[in-house]
């Protein structure tokens, strides 16, 4: 039986081509000025206020053109640094149910999960309180 | 006072004043007159180059004035080009924003699923793709536009070093002007020299050489006459009008053997 499309938004980075599900992005944006973060945890590169939503940047690449807007468990995460390949629905891989096929290429799912745990773990200013 | 000569002189007189006269042709006259002529040449020739080189500096200058105006034409061709880059990356910029907002589009038509999102997704796709051209022509747009304003500031370059050697002919043709102008004057004092060495000058020599011509020709016509018209209707048909000629020539004699 075939597996349904799955929609999202594809995305290249240094890693090979990625996927983020369409529950996951609320939107793309052109990147506003990032207000850099004294002591941010290492990849973060500061705050953005977009769309009336203050919100952390996180970069999963060198690009700097384009603005993910995410949402993950409630709470907002920017994400910056991947070109953006397409957004709409794709067939998921029959051999990796996680993964999309994409013109013949494998897109594995961006793991969007451990940049939040990350970003929730990481002590904020760590070196200003010791 | 001379007196009104004989018949029989009267026609000596004639053949002989006609033969001299044409021998005359053939010497002195002739040289003096080859030599006023390659004055005139001389001179003529100098007055022509002279409004040559009047006309080229004329010219020069004319041609100094377009290629100033177009040196500027140029220059303000290149100085317009920053104003068409900033135009030219607003229209990228929208270009930009339009492929965003397709992508927000099929993003969203991912979340209405395969069925009810199916046209949004067709549409985003479609617009994308056209404003992703839109900006790629953009792309070179704004480097067509940069190398305009490179090859127009190269053309004001070049302008300038064409009037530059424009400007340096036009000083060339001012000098060779004065130069003739010199040469004139020289050919002139030549000229006043020449006419007082020889005390003859082109407009006598002319009247001489013509004078020459005619009495060349009457010499002939006496030959041609000689024998087939009575001798005494000759003399009286040429006497009133070639004595004062023969009194001229008799006087000049009369001197001469004094």
């Amino acid at each position: 039986m075939d597996q349904p499309k799955r929609g999202g938004l594809l995305l290249r980075t240094e890693a090979g081509l990625r996927f983020l599900p369409a529950s996951l992005v609320t939107s793309v944006a052109q990147l506003p000025p990032i207000l850099r973060v004294a002591g941010a945890p290492e990849g973060v590169l500061g705050i953005v206020h977009e769309n009336g939503e203050i919100m952390p940047v996180v970069a999963i690449g060198p690009e700097r053109t384009v603005l993910m807007v995410c949402s993950y468990l409630g709470e907002p995460i920017g994400l910056v640094g991947a070109e953006i390949v397409c957004a709409g629905l794709f067939d998921p891989d029959p051999t990796a149910p996680e993964a999309l096929m994409y013109q013949g290429e494998i897109a594995r799912p961006l793991d969007l999960s451990a940049i939040y745990t990350r970003l929730q773990t990481s002590t904020w200013a760590s070196g200003w309180t010791s | 006072m001379a007196q009104t000569p004989s018949k029989s002189r009267f026609l000596r007189l004639l053949r002989r004043t006609a033969t001299n006269a044409q021998k005359h042709q053939g010497r002195g006259v002739a040289e003096e007159n080859g030599i006023w002529l390659a004055h005139e040449k001389a001179l003529s020739t100098t007055k022509a180059a002279g409004e040559a080189a009047q006309r080229i500096a004329s010219t020069a200058a004319k041609q100094r004035s377009i290629f100033d105006a177009t040196a500027e034409q140029a220059r303000a061709t290149t100085l317009r080009t920053p104003e068409l880059e900033r135009t030219a990356l607003r229209v990228r910029d929208a270009f930009d924003r339009l492929a965003l907002i397709a992508l927000n589009a099929g993003l969203e038509g991912a979340r209405l699923g395969e069925s009810a999102g199916r046209s949004l997704s067709l549409v985003s796709d479609e617009v994308r793709t056209l404003s992703e051209r839109g900006a790629e022509a953009v792309r070179e747009l704004v480097q067509g536009i940069s190398d305009v304003a490179r090859e127009s500031g190269a053309v004001a370059t070049r302008i300038d070093e064409a009037r530059a050697q424009s400007g340096e002919i036009g000083q060339d043709a001012a000098l060779a002007s004065s130069n003739t102008l010199d040469t004139e004057r020289v050919l002139h004092d030549i000229g006043e020299r020449l006419r007082k060495a020889t005390g003859s000058d082109p407009e006598t020599l002319r009247s001489i050489a013509s004078a020459t011509e005619h009495a060349r020709q009457l010499v002939v016509a006496l030959g041609a006459l000689s024998g087939k018209v009575p001798r005494a209707l000759l003399v009286s048909t040429l006497r009133p009008v070639l004595e004062p000629l023969l009194r001229a020539v008799s006087d000049e004699e009369t001197e001469a053997d004094e």
